[in-house]
């Protein structure tokens, strides 16, 4: 069960203890059962016997509508490949209270879409000084979402339950403070469940350090994630793999050497090496073709982009 | 509006009471809203009665505000084990959810 202040959805395995609690529920509070889980919190969910998706058609609908995309051009990829913007350059300028309102209610699309997660979160770390090229990539990503708002999370009836998480970097993606993007994907059998694309919060001399804070934070929410799985009673006892693409990570999450080059990453360097040695997540290599966390990490060309997105479980399916 | 008022007696939110010495009262107010369903039709017409809490100031007229939300990501994971376990997903919908608040608030009349 969980609750989000006056909505609850519940499951279970029990027909007769489901209807029991949802009768004691209704005689004990004023509530409406509104049957079926369909409508939660904007996001809609449609159960059906191959398995249950979730999309926010409608409220891409409106921001499209609200914005005056309706009509436009729908495009393939939400950014153009090697894409980069930067914050001191030179253009016009335009209405910043605009440019807000539209990253503001993409925002809440990042809930069932992580295709555009990569693209919002780029878009949403400028906010001053705006100039052309900063709105030109929101209404791209308006455009993205035009052609798609029949996309959803299809999470498949039966499927495995294991947690599999990839996490990525770009080093020294940002082109003015030179900090590196961490970003992880859980996936719970074929389908996206948790995902996250950050900046991380301090410079990194090497690609293996900034691998090492991306993979510290994939860690953290595996830990957690596993505590909420044991709390929901899914028996899943063995720890949580987290897949990788830098080598050198993986050495020294299982190694304890410090050489020249790693003896300054300190806290992050220790709290994944105990995780580790405990057993509770392991590190294992991928290669770069298999890392579907690149979609949250950098622009990608199109046939990549939609290779990777099928892999997170997005697909379109009409209304 | 009238539901509201219904619910409010059902639950038994508000007593009258005298005004604690030192205190200021709170005026409220109905709200009106139309909610649509996720066709974007019209669902049903509700009235909420809101006090005007900002004229209160934090730790002179409150100290504690706690609402229970879930986060994105645990909703996604319980879709995400119902598919896996073949289970259906039910919804319960609490109605004038913020009158169960226990809060000392003195109205006067709307």
């Amino acid at each position: 069960m969980s609750i989000y202040v006056d909505d609850l959805i519940f499951t279970g395995n029990d027909e007769v203890m489901l209807s029991d609690f949802k009768n004691s529920m209704l005689r004990e509070f004023d509530m409406t059962d509104l049957g079926k889980m369909r409508f939660f919190l904007g996001i809609e969910v449609l159960q059906k016997s191959d398995g249950i998706y979730i999309c926010q058609r409608k409220y891409a609908l409106e921001v499209l509508r609200r914005f005056g995309m309706m009509e436009s051009n729908s495009v393939g990829s939400p950014i153009v490949s090697e894409f980069k913007i930067s914050r001191n350059e030179d253009g016009n300028t335009v209405d910043e209270t605009y440019y807000k309102q539209l990253v503001g209610s993409l925002k809440y699309l990042t809930a069932t879409r992580p295709d555009m997660m990569f693209v919002i979160c780029l878009i949403s770390r400028y906010m001053t000084r705006l100039i052309e090229i900063h709105l030109q990539a929101a209404k791209r990503a308006l455009q993205y979402l035009k052609g798609t708002v029949n996309y959803r999370i299809h999470y498949k009836r039966g499927g495995e339950g294991e947690l599999l998480a990839f996490t990525d970097n770009d080093y020294a993606g940002d082109m003015e403070d030179r900090k590196s993007t961490s970003s992880y994907v859980f996936l719970m059998g074929s389908s996206v469940v948790s995902w996250c694309s950050k900046k991380q919060p301090i410079v990194t001399l090497s690609t293996t350090e900034a691998e090492f804070v991306a993979a510290a934070v994939c860690a953290c929410q595996g830990v957690w994630m596993k505590r909420i799985l044991k709390e929901l009673r899914h028996s899943d006892e063995g720890c949580t793999i987290i897949m990788c693409d830098n080598s050198s990570t993986i050495k020294l999450s299982k190694n304890p050497v410090l050489h020249g080059r790693s003896k300054h990453i300190n806290v992050r360097f220790h709290f994944l090496r105990n995780l580790t040695k405990k057993g509770t997540v392991e590190l294992i290599h991928c290669g770069s073709q298999d890392q579907i966390v690149d979609i949250m990490t950098k622009p990608l060309k199109l046939e990549m982009f939609q290779k990777l997105r099928k892999l997170l479980g997005v697909c379109e399916i009409l209304p | 509006m009238n539901s509201e008022i219904k619910s409010i007696e059902k639950n038994k939110t508000w007593t009258f009471t005298e005004l604690p010495a030192g205190t200021k009262k709170i005026r409220v107010k109905w709200v009106y809203k139309t909610k649509y369903d996720e066709n974007g039709k019209i669902d049903k017409y509700k009235a909420r009665l809101v006090a005007k809490g900002y004229s209160q100031k934090y730790g002179v007229d409150y100290t504690e505000v706690f609402a229970l939300v879930a986060r994105m990501d645990t909703v996604r994971m319980i879709i995400a084990l119902a598919a896996h376990k073949n289970w259906m997903i039910s919804q319960l919908d609490v109605k004038s959810a913020f009158s169960r608040i226990e809060a000392h608030f003195i109205g006067e009349g709307f």
